[in-house]
């Protein structure tokens, strides 16, 4: 029973604290129950846009990590052509992906008949979250990667679970705040 | 040139794989617009639905690595599938008790919403992540096992797909213990 008993050992604080933290999202959701009812297509778009938001993240950490232990980058918050090539290759990622959940979200709104409302205003809120939510979660893990990495702790193994959960606790938030500044 | 080609071969690789989880994604949206939206206790049950989906990726997405790992490594075998299943299953359910616990709790303290009682709201994470464990915990395996039977990774495959396809199970097992116990 050693393997059960490590995969217990390492799992449960990481599921314990991404349920509270799923838990919270929820918790704001229902808050904004009007919001949703309202704009029913965003139901359709937030998991596919928080998924999208927290495999994005994931990507930037093993990127990240890879390069640190390849020497690629040095362990200092410094410029460097290699971070900024990441950046510019997984925002026009973010950005095709934004405008694929848009076109799917769309798309089978139209076939299901659930109301499209206010079309043009969820697009361009739907962009603006997904990068801004990119933007910043790149800078996030980026300190962070480096400060563990000097620490010598293997960042793939901390910030990959609280990169996914910050984009799913992040990811609806960031959506309903901005519909309710622009409606 | 060189660096033009390595960035759109990169950009492309990305975005391909993600297709297929935009793809699982928007359709558990839709199953969630759908089937869960016309609930008149909507507003309690969407206190639930983003933990169960925090819940498919730290238990059935690490499943799936673990089983990945098990088959690269040769470590896979009646044993250790047992006690991965085992892990998994009782991670899921002490989640999904957590879950039921604090929805209780909010429903009691702040919301105070009777279309559903207590009991039905504190075992229906529990209900809902059973169901979806027996089905997918097979499906993972079974996946995971092809994937590498044909000669490829199973850690760029399997993972990635697995969680769409969780996002869909749980939003569909979440309406069958609705309907399950007669939730309004």
């Amino acid at each position: 029973m050693d393997y059960f008993k490590k995969i217990m050992k390492e799992s449960i604080i990481v599921v314990i604290l991404t349920t509270i933290i799923g838990f919270i999202t929820g918790s704001f959701l229902s808050s904004y129950e009007g919001v949703l009812i309202y704009i029913p297509v965003i139901l359709i778009i937030l998991p596919a846009l928080g998924d999208t938001i927290g495999d994005l993240a994931t990507v930037i950490v093993s990127r990240l990590t890879t390069n640190l232990y390849l020497g690629e980058i040095e362990p200092k918050i410094q410029n460097s052509k290699v971070l900024k090539t990441d950046f510019f290759n997984l925002s026009i990622t973010m950005a095709l992906c934004c405008i694929t959940i848009l076109l799917m979200g769309y798309g089978i709104a139209f076939f299901t008949s659930v109301p499209i409302v206010y079309p043009f205003l969820i697009i361009v809120i739907v962009m603006i979250s997904g990068l801004l939510l990119f933007a910043l979660l790149f800078i996030v893990l980026v300190v962070s990667s480096i400060y563990l990495f000097k620490r010598g702790r293997d960042p793939n193994n901390y910030l990959v679970p609280i990169a996914t959960t910050l984009a799913d606790l992040l990811t609806p938030i960031s959506v309903i705040l901005l519909i309710q500044i622009f409606i | 040139m060189v660096s033009r080609v390595k960035i759109i071969k990169n950009i492309a690789e990305t975005y391909v794989s993600e297709i297929i989880s935009i793809a699982l994604g928007i359709i558990a949206g839709t199953i969630l617009t759908i089937l869960i939206l016309p609930f008149n206790s909507f507003i309690v049950l969407i206190l639930i639905i983003p933990g169960l989906l925090s819940v498919r990726g730290n238990t059935g997405g690490s499943f799936a690595t673990r089983s990945s790992r098990d088959l690269i490594i040769g470590n896979f075998n009646k044993r250790t599938w047992f006690e991965n299943v085992s892990a998994t299953i009782i991670l899921s359910s002490i989640s999904g008790l957590l879950l039921g616990i604090l929805s209780v709790l909010l429903n009691i303290i702040f919301l105070k919403i009777a279309l559903i009682d207590s009991i039905s709201l504190f075992f229906l994470p529990l209900i809902t992540l059973t169901i979806e464990q027996i089905v997918s915990l097979p499906i993972s395996t079974l996946f995971s096992y092809l994937v590498f039977k044909y000669g490829l990774d199973p850690n760029n495959i399997v993972s990635p797909i697995m969680t769409g396809i969780d996002d869909v199970l749980i939003i569909l097992c979440f309406y069958l213990s609705l309907k399950l116990l007669g939730v309004p």
